[in-house]
C-alpha cells in the first residue's frame, strides 16, 4: 500500500504566457486536500497533469503508484475525475452513459449506490444530457463518478456555477462520501466556504507557483486579526509577523501571522489598548497568504 | 484489443447509428440506380454513391473525433482508464471499422453492377476500384486532419478541398490512356497505370495510418 496518494516532485509546465513552476506537493492516503487559488492560478494545469491529461516538462508525477503520464491508465482506474468544464454527451441520456461507466467498470459499478445517487441528486435517468439544467449536468458526471466508489476523487471547482440547494446536495454527498477513510480527494475551488467544509489539508496556489500547504487548523491557528486603539507616537510596520496594517486615526487593524503573547504585551506597554482578537476566515487567510507571497516575489 | 478499447469503438458506432443507417439505405438505393438501363438514373445513381461515402466518412470524423473537442467531451473520454495512444487507437478503429464496412458494402454492390449488368461494361471495374481506393485513401487523410489538428475548422476545410479534388481526380484518372481504352471494353485490365495507381493509394492510406500514431504519440497535451 502506498503511504502517498499522489506526489509532485519538481514539476514544472511551460505556456507561451504561464508557468506551473517547481510544484512538490504530496497528499497522504486517506486525506482530503482542498487547492485553492484565483482564477488563472494554476489549479486546472496542476489537475489535468495529475490526471495525465498533459505532461509536464519537468518533474516526476506519481499518483497511487504510478507514474503519470505513462501509466495513466492504471492509476485511472481507481480515480473519480469531475471537472467543471467537462461535458457529457449531449444527444445520450444519463442511462445510457450509466450503461458506458458499467461495462468500462464492470467489477467496480455500484448499481443500487447509483440509483440512490439517483433519488438523491433528483435526476431522471432517462433525460438526455441536453436537455439538463447545469446542475444537473453536474451532479450527472458526479453520480457516474461516484457510483464505482474510486480510491481517488479529484474535483475539479465541481460547485462552481450551482444554485444554493444544488451545491448543498453535493457538498452533502461529498461530506457520507468522505465516511470512507481510505479515499483520498483533491477538491479544488475558489470558493473557500466548499473547500473549508470538507477539506482536512488546504492547499494555496496563485500564479503557477505553489504559496503554502498545510492542515487546515495550523492555517487558521497561525493567523489572527488584531483590532486595537493605538496612540500616534506608536510606530508599526507591515512586515515580520504583520502581514497586513490597516491604520484609520487611532483605530488600527493587523492581520498577523504567528501571534505570541509577547507581541501583545509590547503593544500593549506601548499604549496600545487591545479591542479583539480574533481567527480569520480561510478566505481571508488565503488572501493574506497570497498578498504576503506576492509582496515577498516582488521585494 | 482491450474492453475498454471495443467499448468505446462501440459507443461511438452506437452514437452514429441511425445517421449511419440513412447513409446506408441512400447508398444502396444508389446501387439500384446503377442497375437502371436509363443513362439519367445512371448517372444519379453515381453522385449518390460517391456523396453517400464521402457523407459517411465525414459524419463519422466530425461526430467523433472533433465535435467530442468543440463539445468538451474529451476530459470525460480520457478520464477514463486509457492512455492518448489507446485513445487515438480507439478512434482509428472506430473510424476505419465503420468506414470501411461501409466502402466495401458499396464496392461489392458496384462489383455486381458492373459484372451483373450487360449494359455496363465490365472494364469499368478498374476505373472504380481507384476511384473507390482514393476515396478511402482520403478518408483516412480526413481522419488524420481530425486526429492531429484536434480542430473542427480545419477537418472540414480538408473535406471541403478533397471533396473539389475528387472530380478532379476522376478526369485527371480518365485521361490516362491505360485507363481510358478499357473502360468502355468487356476487358478487365490490371496495366501498369491501373496497379501504379493502386499501389500509390495503399501507401498514402499506410502513410496517413502512421503519421497519425506517430504524431499522436509525440503529443503533450491530451485534452
Amino acid at each position: 500500500m502506498n503511504d502517498y496518494t499522489f506526489q509532485f516532485d519538481k514539476v514544472s509546465r511551460r505556456y507561451p504566457h504561464f508557468q506551473l513552476q517547481d510544484i512538490n506537493l504530496k497528499l497522504p492516503t486517506g486525506g482530503i486536500m482542498g487547492l485553492i487559488g484565483p482564477n488563472g492560478a494554476g489549479k486546472s494545469t496542476l489537475i489535468r497533469i495529475l490526471m495525465g491529461l498533459i505532461a509536464a516538462d519537468e518533474g516526476t508525477v506519481t499518483v497511487l503508484g504510478q507514474p503519470i503520464p505513462e501509466q495513466q491508465q492504471a492509476a485511472k482506474r481507481h480515480i473519480g475525475f469531475a471537472s467543471e468544464d467537462m461535458r457529457l454527451y449531449k444527444n445520450a441520456t444519463l442511462d445510457w452513459h450509466m450503461s458506458l461507466i458499467g461495462r468500462i467498470y464492470p467489477e467496480q459499478w455500484d448499481s443500487k449506490y447509483a440509483n440512490h445517487l439517483l433519488k438523491a441528486f433528483d435526476l431522471i435517468a432517462e433525460q438526455k444530457i441536453k436537455g439538463m439544467s447545469h446542475g444537473q449536468r453536474v451532479k450527472s458526471g458526479l453520480l457516474l463518478m461516484l457510483a464505482r466508489h474510486p480510491k481517488f476523487l479529484i474535483l475539479d471547482e465541481p460547485t462552481t456555477g450551482l444554485d444554493p440547494v444544488a451545491r448543498k446536495e453535493v457538498l452533502n454527498e461529498m461530506i457520507a462520501v468522505l465516511q470512507d477513510e481510505e479515499r483520498s480527494i483533491l477538491f479544488s475551488s475558489h470558493n473557500t466556504q466548499d473547500v473549508e467544509q470538507i477539506s482536512d489539508q488546504i492547499t494555496f496556489i496563485d500564479r503557477g507557483t505553489l504559496v503554502s500547504s498545510n492542515d487546515k487548523e495550523s492555517f487558521i491557528e497561525e493567523w489572527r486579526r488584531v483590532r486595537m486603539r493605538t496612540p500616534e507616537n506608536l510606530m508599526l510596520q507591515a512586515d515580520g509577523n504583520i502581514k497586513e496594517l490597516i491604520r484609520q486615526g487611532a483605530n488600527t487593524t493587523l492581520l498577523v501571522r504567528g501571534l505570541t503573547d509577547q507581541m501583545v504585551t509590547d503593544w500593549q506597554q506601548q499604549g496600545a489598548t487591545i479591542q479583539h482578537i480574533d481567527y480569520l476566515s480561510l478566505e481571508e487567510i488565503f488572501v493574506a497568504e497570497v498578498e504576503a507571497k506576492r509582496q515577498g516575489d516582488n521585494s | 484489443m482491450n474492453h475498454i478499447i471495443k467499448t468505446l469503438v462501440f459507443k461511438d458506432i452506437q452514437l452514429n447509428r441511425l445517421p449511419l443507417f440513412i447513409y446506408l439505405l441512400l447508398g444502396l438505393s444508389s446501387l439500384v440506380m446503377l442497375s437502371s438501363e436509363t443513362p439519367i438514373l445512371f448517372y444519379a445513381g453515381v453522385t449518390i454513391l460517391l456523396s453517400a461515402i464521402i457523407i459517411t466518412g465525414a459524419q463519422m470524423v466530425i461526430t467523433t473525433v472533433t465535435n467530442e473537442r468543440t463539445d468538451q467531451v474529451m476530459p470525460f473520454i480520457m478520464s477514463l482508464p486509457i492512455s492518448f495512444r489507446q485513445y487515438t487507437h480507439a478512434k482509428v478503429c472506430a473510424n476505419l471499422g465503420v468506414f470501411l464496412v461501409f466502402w466495401l458494402l458499396m464496392l461489392g454492390g458496384l462489383m455486381v453492377v458492373i459484372f451483373g449488368q450487360p449494359q455496363v461494361p465490365d472494364g469499368l471495374a478498374v476505373y472504380a476500384v481507384i476511384l473507390l481506393l482514393e476515396m478511402l485513401a482520403v478518408f483516412c487523410l480526413v481522419l488524420a486532419v481530425g486526429l492531429i489538428s484536434e480542430s473542427h475548422a480545419w477537418t472540414i476545410v480538408v473535406i471541403s478541398l478533397t471533396n473539389v479534388a475528387l472530380s478532379i481526380f476522376m478526369f485527371w484518372t480518365a485521361s490516362f490512356e491505360g485507363i481510358q481504352q478499357h473502360m468502355q471494353t468487356d476487358a478487365v485490365v490490371w496495366n501498369q497505370t491501373a496497379v501504379t495507381f493502386v499501389i500509390t493509394e495503399v501507401l498514402m492510406i499506410v502513410a496517413c495510418l502512421i503519421l497519425t500514431y506517430v504524431i499522436q504519440g509525440r503529443k503533450k497535451d491530451f485534452v
